[in-house]
């Protein structure tokens, strides 16, 4: 496995282009950055084999080895270390070396000398062994990637375009955007989260397209966190989120690694967390949940309408039992007259008031769900079944609940599928529920004052300083070309108005 | 803060539980008919309203003499072990007799009612309607009231019959040179049938326009989109010429031609003229319908009798003192507002001189050409 360092220094595709232009921030930037990555307290004792040993008491996954023929010890956490890499560097060389042989062998460019105890334990615990000769301390790489192989993200697929999706491990998903975006404008920045696991969380961004105040704002919230593990990106991004109460996810997560890339040239800052397979994009504004990659790689007329179809499936979600419940309790006078006939009928056989029978339907089928994301895959699906068949057509036969009502349930739970974002489409099945209930204390009037009260919360939650409403509060029209429907390329000439960059048109890094 | 956010909730959540009108519980009218009975004293009418049962089949239907709507409303509500909701309303009858005393009294009560659609059908019964809404016999459909929705619904968008409803009603009643029109239905032995438009002078029904007349009213009243047209041609004749225009289009256009000095008594002019124009589907006569030059003679026929059935249509609602054609509304327009307020339009219009223009066009004689 091939894995890319995120260093500046070590990146070897360089545009030619822009290089010169950028070389001075370039530096500045990276500097910077190293100066945050290793600030580290002062520079400890040197690495002592005793003092290592000590560090690492109790711990059964930590071995160390004795060479005496060339008097070297080594130490390394096994189960990190792959076994082709030990025997190159350390198995094979060491067995017959003596001790002159052995300082020959040292002066190979992968071991490192180091003189600093905390980078040597820290060495150790990133998977590499450190080699204790005379008096000196090498560290040489000889880790192996813990974790699966890119494959397809199984939350959100699309049907054309790219399939691999963003795995757990870092380095990985991060060779995987360098790929994708073969520019040294990317720049990135690390940061170690998590006051006990030290979590490993990288920034990216295309420097001269995003926003630099943006990502200066949001590498104080990173560095300001105080937690002590971070496990997932969807953990950190309440962290750092501005409104941690609201009910909305205000930072974007995906797997995709082309939605990333694509957010990135938008001139958004995507950030990764070690052992995460998402990465969240900011700053996201709501419409950006309901777009998805597969709207660009169709014809712009066919995503226009997909998009159009999947906001239609979020107003029939947060609205459609609501309104049932509505019309059935107060406004009799909304249903067509023949419709109303087949409504009473079916009705008049249950016992509930339409707000108790659509909580109890609502209330079913979200088990239902939470039941299938539980258990595995399998049992999932014959759940689904089981669940579908006995819920649906025993309900109604047993005068549990009216076959429209099934007919409303089930469309809304459907209709909130459509949403790419699960954490969205989650917040949303969540909210109808207060729809439903104030649909059925004050019929239309409530239905209407809880869309208000939602419409005034959205507009009220910012995202890194730039509203959640975005190109329709501030209205851009520009951007509104890319928001409900997705306009043909042509019509894409400005990055979104949400990411603020200074570089507004595409196509055009330079002034 | 506390308190107050309890409060405010309480305040919201607790105004809702009242006016509750949950389906089950509720029996929705459908029909409602209001009618005079010889025998019964002056001051009462009977009042009938049928709600259909859920099985779309039958009708409940309850009828009592009472002295108003809400006297019966409260019999009704004694009687229907659901709560009675007008809300789904959507026609009512009137009888010819409580016709001819006036309507409104019972629309403006309706009209209030804001559960009440104002697309509500109104319709005149030339006999019984509580009869009419008895039968659930109609083959032509499960009720009383499903069948006259769709009846009247059919029709009116031919354009045979003005589309007579609560919105209409009022609005013509209100209005200033105009008077409503609704459409007349009468029971046969199989079936319900449209008789003709009734003509109201204010809210009194004074007359009826005859089926046989209602396209030549129907192309006086408003612009026809789609309707048919069929003309005996030469009545005097044995061998009766006849024809029919289908697809049939018209516009009509009224001009005050002379609206001056009307206080001072002097007559007023108006002209209307009628722009028609079809598919001549049908003919049975002597033209050869193939050749252009016949095809004008026909046309010149056909204008001569729509022109004469519509000026003897207007003599008669000259006479009526009823201006269902708005042109009240024309010159009314014309004038200065303080000479149409002095100004006894009844009488001026019965006197009026309304002469009708017709311009006939075949488009076509079918659409293939052999």
């Amino acid at each position: 496995m091939h894995i890319r360092p995120f260093h500046g220094e070590n990146i070897h595709e360089v545009l030619i282009m822009g290089v010169f232009q950028n070389l001075r921030k370039f530096f500045f930037t990276q500097g910077k950055s190293s100066d945050q990555v290793t600030a580290k307290p002062e520079k400890n004792e040197k690495p002592a084999l005793n003092h290592i040993l000590d560090q690492f008491k109790d711990c059964i996954d930590f071995q160390q080895r004795t060479y005496p023929n060339c008097s070297v010890h080594i130490v390394y956490l096994p189960f990190l270390v792959g076994p082709e890499p030990l025997k190159r560097d350390i198995v094979d060389p060491l067995s017959e070396a003596t001790e002159e042989e052995a300082e020959q062998i040292f002066k190979r460019s992968q071991y490192k000398l180091t003189g600093d105890a905390k980078e040597c334990v820290k060495g150790i615990l990133d998977g590499q062994a450190a080699i204790f000769f005379r008096d000196l301390t090498y560290l040489v790489d000889i880790s192996e990637p813990v974790g699966r192989s890119i494959s397809q993200s199984e939350t959100e697929t699309v049907i054309s375009g790219p399939h691999d999706g963003f795995v757990e491990n870092l380095s990985q998903n991060l060779g995987v955007l360098r790929k994708k975006i073969k520019s040294t404008h990317l720049k990135t920045v690390k940061f170690e989260v998590g006051e006990i696991a030290k979590t490993d969380v990288v920034l990216a961004y295309i420097d001269r397209i995003a926003d630099q105040d943006m990502v200066e704002d949001l590498k104080k919230r990173i560095r300001s966190i105080e937690f002590d593990a971070v496990m997932d990106s969807n953990m950190l991004i309440q962290l750092i989120d501005e409104n941690p109460n609201s009910v909305f996810p205000q930072f974007m997560t995906t797997e995709r690694p082309d939605a990333i890339a694509s957010k990135l040239i938008g001139g958004r800052i995507v950030g990764f967390v070690d052992g995460s397979p998402s990465a969240f994009v900011c700053p996201t504004n709501f419409f950006d949940f309901f777009s998805s990659p597969d709207d660009y790689y169709q014809r712009w007329l066919l995503g226009s309408a997909l998009r159009i179809l999947r906001f239609i499936g979020f107003l029939i979600t947060i609205s459609f039992t609501a309104f049932y419940v509505s019309v059935t309790t107060y406004h009799y006078e909304m249903i067509p007259h023949t419709m109303l006939l087949n409504l009473t009928e079916s009705r008049a056989k249950v016992p509930f008031p339409p707000l108790i029978e659509a909580l109890l339907m609502e209330t079913t089928i979200e088990l239902l769900r939470e039941a299938g994301a539980r258990l595995p895959t399998k049992v999932g699906q014959t759940i689904g079944i089981v669940g579908g068949i006995v819920i649906g057509q025993a309900a109604v036969q047993a005068g549990f609940t009216s076959n429209i009502l099934i007919i409303s349930v089930a469309t809304s739970a459907i209709a909130s599928f459509t949403i790419p974002s699960y954490i969205m489409s989650a917040s949303i099945r969540l909210i109808r529920f207060g729809l439903i209930i104030m649909a059925g204390v004050l019929g239309n009037l409530g239905l209407m004052m809880c869309i208000g009260l939602v419409v005034i919360h959205l507009s009220g939650v910012t995202n890194m300083g730039t509203s959640y409403l975005t190109p329709l509060s501030p209205m851009n029209f520009s951007a509104l070309l890319d928001t409900f429907v997705r306009g043909p390329f042509w019509g894409l000439r400005k990055r979104p108005s949400i990411s603020d960059s200074q570089n507004k048109s595409t196509n055009k890094m330079r002034k | 803060m506390k308190v107050k956010l309890v409060c405010l909730v309480l305040l919201v959540v607790l105004t809702g539980c009242t006016d509750e009108h949950i389906l089950e519980k509720s029996g929705f009218i459908r029909t409602i008919a209001y009618d005079k009975e010889s025998g019964e004293p002056k001051d009462s009418m009977r009042v009938t309203i049928s709600i259909t049962k859920s099985n779309h089949q039958d009708a409940i239907v309850y009828s009592v003499v009472a002295k108003s709507d809400k006297d019966a409303k409260s019999h009704f509500d004694r009687q229907n072990n659901r709560r009675l909701v007008t809300g789904q309303l959507r026609q009512v009858l009137f009888g010819e007799k409580l016709a001819r005393e006036g309507i409104w009294k019972h629309l403006d009560s309706l009209r209030r009612d804001p559960m009440i659609g104002s697309r509500m059908h109104v319709i005149i019964a030339e006999e019984d309607p509580y009869h009419i809404l008895l039968r659930n016999d109609y083959p032509q459909g499960p009720t009383a009231g499903e069948y006259i929705d769709t009846l009247i619904r059919t029709e009116a968008k031919a354009g045979d019959i003005p589309d007579s409803n609560l919105y209409t009603f009022s609005r013509d009643y209100y209005d200033e040179g105009i008077d409503p029109v609704t459409t007349i239905i009468r029971e046969q032995k199989e079936s319900l049938i449209i008789d003709g438009v009734a003509l109201f002078k204010d809210d009194k029904y004074v007359g009826k326009v005859e089926p046989s007349d209602r396209m030549f009213f129907g192309l006086l009243h408003h612009n026809i989109h789609a309707g048919d047209l069929y003309l005996n041609l030469k009545e005097d004749h044995d061998d009766g010429e006849q024809a029919s225009l289908q697809f049939l289009r018209s516009r009509r256009k009224i001009h005050v031609t002379s609206s001056s000095k009307l206080l001072q008594g002097k007559r007023l002019k108006v002209d209307m003229d009628i722009k028609v124009e079809g598919s001549l589907l049908e003919y049975i006569g002597e033209l050869d319908m193939k050749k252009p030059a016949e095809q004008r003679k026909l046309e010149e026929e056909i204008r001569k009798s729509i022109q004469t059935k519509c000026r003897s249509l207007v003599r008669t609602l000259q006479e009526k003192q009823t201006d269902p054609l708005g042109i009240g509304q024309y010159v009314r327009n014309s004038l200065p507002v303080g000479v149409w307020h002095r100004l006894d339009w009844r009488k001026v219009y019965a006197d009026a001189d309304i002469s009708v223009h017709v311009h006939v066009r075949i488009k076509d004689y079918g659409k293939l050409q052999h």
